[in-house]
């Protein structure tokens, strides 16, 4: 029996083996090894506990564990019981990132551990996106480009505006996976719906096959519009790939049309004007880049081209029409008029000025020259 | 390649299959039919509905197989 043993029977009886200790007196002599190791702080003496530990002769850790200071990599790495490392006041990088138990994981987190480790957003807007996304092909070069994005919005690298607040929902389609290329930006806990399969690439977008899929946003301007209103409102979405046999950008119809249509020019309904179409003036082989359309007044749209007005007119408003909003597609009661493009981002929002405009497709430009490069 | 659906058919099958994935079956020009996407089937996204979608007739459609363009477009 070793159950009075003091640190220096320990020391002795562990350097000139362990063949005299019987099965009975493990118990009692493992605790003595605590106590004094503790005292000791001496991190040999803990990897041993921790070995003793894995085998099992111990049967309340926590509580012995509880007065280690520091623990090295190796003893995190051998030792599995969440309730004692939930004890442990510090842990060397090596040794957490080979813990894998969430329990103690969050625990270890709040004693400031983990705090040094991972991307520093800019925008707390970006962590808040990124604490609902799925993470999945994520880098830190992805959570800067939204960073830089998220700057860029709100404070305008042309003219210094602040249009980020003036967007109902802003989704990023060409990220690293496609859940996330479903989730709002700027409302994390809102998402859009993949609708038959819709082909998905990452860092480009959603391409529709043209006759049955497509991304219903769930916006419906009518109940969801905050800054979309009657007489200040705006859409636009960024075209990867152009279309090749016509049909809606994005969109819906019922007894008004909103939206953007595959044309020589810029060209779309709304934002609600019945079913006058506005047409850009600028025919091009194809619309590659940022198109938006615009309400400033109860009489005055404009449709834009990469940051720039090429078309206006004076169109009455019409009441905000109780629909969907469909992205390569029409939604109607059903959905029509599909697209084969390839769609990296959409968004909805308040009426922007020129000067806002140009900001909007700087911020995104750059945004999606950095996607590209990736 | 489409996957063909009665009214019926496509009535039990419409509607969301996880989070952000959905099944919205097209209807066709005929009144009687509707359509879905033959890739549908390889999508892990809708496999609740895999076994039923494969037990359905599939065929190739043409232009004339879908609704006239409505006049706003």
């Amino acid at each position: 029996m070793f159950g009075r043993l003091g640190l220096g029977d320990l020391t002795s009886f562990g350097a000139s083996g362990g063949g005299a200790l019987g099965a009975d007196d493990e118990a009692v002599t493992i605790r003595q090894v605590a106590t004094v190791s503790a005292a000791k702080t001496n991190t040999t003496a803990i990897v041993g506990f921790s070995q003793v530990a894995a085998v099992g002769i111990e049967t309340d850790p926590a509580a012995h564990y509880s007065a280690i200071a520091t623990v090295t990599a190796g003893a995190i790495a051998a030792y599995t019981n969440a309730s004692a490392i939930s004890q442990i006041a510090a842990v060397t990088g090596a040794g957490f990132a080979g813990y894998t138990n969430a329990a103690a994981v969050s625990q270890i987190a709040a004693v400031g551990i983990e705090r040094t480790v991972g991307y520093s957003w800019t925008n707390s807007e970006g962590s808040t996106w990124e604490a609902q996304c799925d993470l999945t092909g994520w880098d830190d070069g992805f959570r800067g480009d939204v960073d830089q994005l998220i700057s860029d919005l709100k404070s305008g690298t042309v003219n210094a505006t602040n249009t980020y607040s003036g967007f109902d929902l802003i989704l990023l389609m060409d990220t690293p996976n496609s859940s996330d290329s479903l989730r709002y930006l700027n409302a994390p806990t809102l998402t859009a719906t993949n609708v038959n399969s819709t082909a998905f690439t990452a860092t480009e977008g959603f391409t529709g096959d043209g006759s049955a899929d497509y991304i219903n946003t769930n916006y419906n301007p009518s109940t969801d519009g905050s800054q979309f209103t009657q007489n200040s409102a705006s859409h636009g979405c960024w075209q990867r790939t152009a279309a090749t046999g016509g049909g809606y950008l994005y969109g819906f119809f019922s007894t008004s049309a909103e939206g953007i249509i595959t044309n020589a020019t810029p060209g779309g309904y709304g934002p609600n004007a019945g079913t006058t179409i506005l047409n850009g003036t600028t025919a091009r082989a194809s619309l590659v880049g940022l198109t938006g359309i615009n309400r400033s007044g109860s009489a005055a749209r404009q449709i834009y081209f990469n940051g720039v007005s090429e078309g206006s007119d004076t169109a009455s408003s019409t009441t905000l029409i109780n629909k969907e909003v469909a992205i390569l597609a029409r939604k109607t009661a059903t959905a029509d008029q599909f697209s084969n493009a390839q769609i990296s981002l959409w968004f909805a929002g308040r009426s922007f000025t020129a000067n806002e405009w140009a900001d909007i497709h700087a911020a995104f430009d750059t945004y999606r020259t950095a996607r590209e490069a990736a | 390649m489409f996957i063909i659906l009665t009214k019926a058919q496509a009535d039990a099958l419409r509607g969301m299959t996880s989070g952000t994935t959905a099944l919205m079956p097209v209807p066709l020009k005929n009144g009687t039919e509707w359509a879905l996407p033959a890739k549908v089937l390889d999508d892990p996204a809708h496999a609740s509905k895999r076994r039923a979608l494969a037990a359905i007739t599939k065929r190739e459609l043409t232009k004339a197989d879908w609704p006239d363009p409505d006049p706003i477009e």
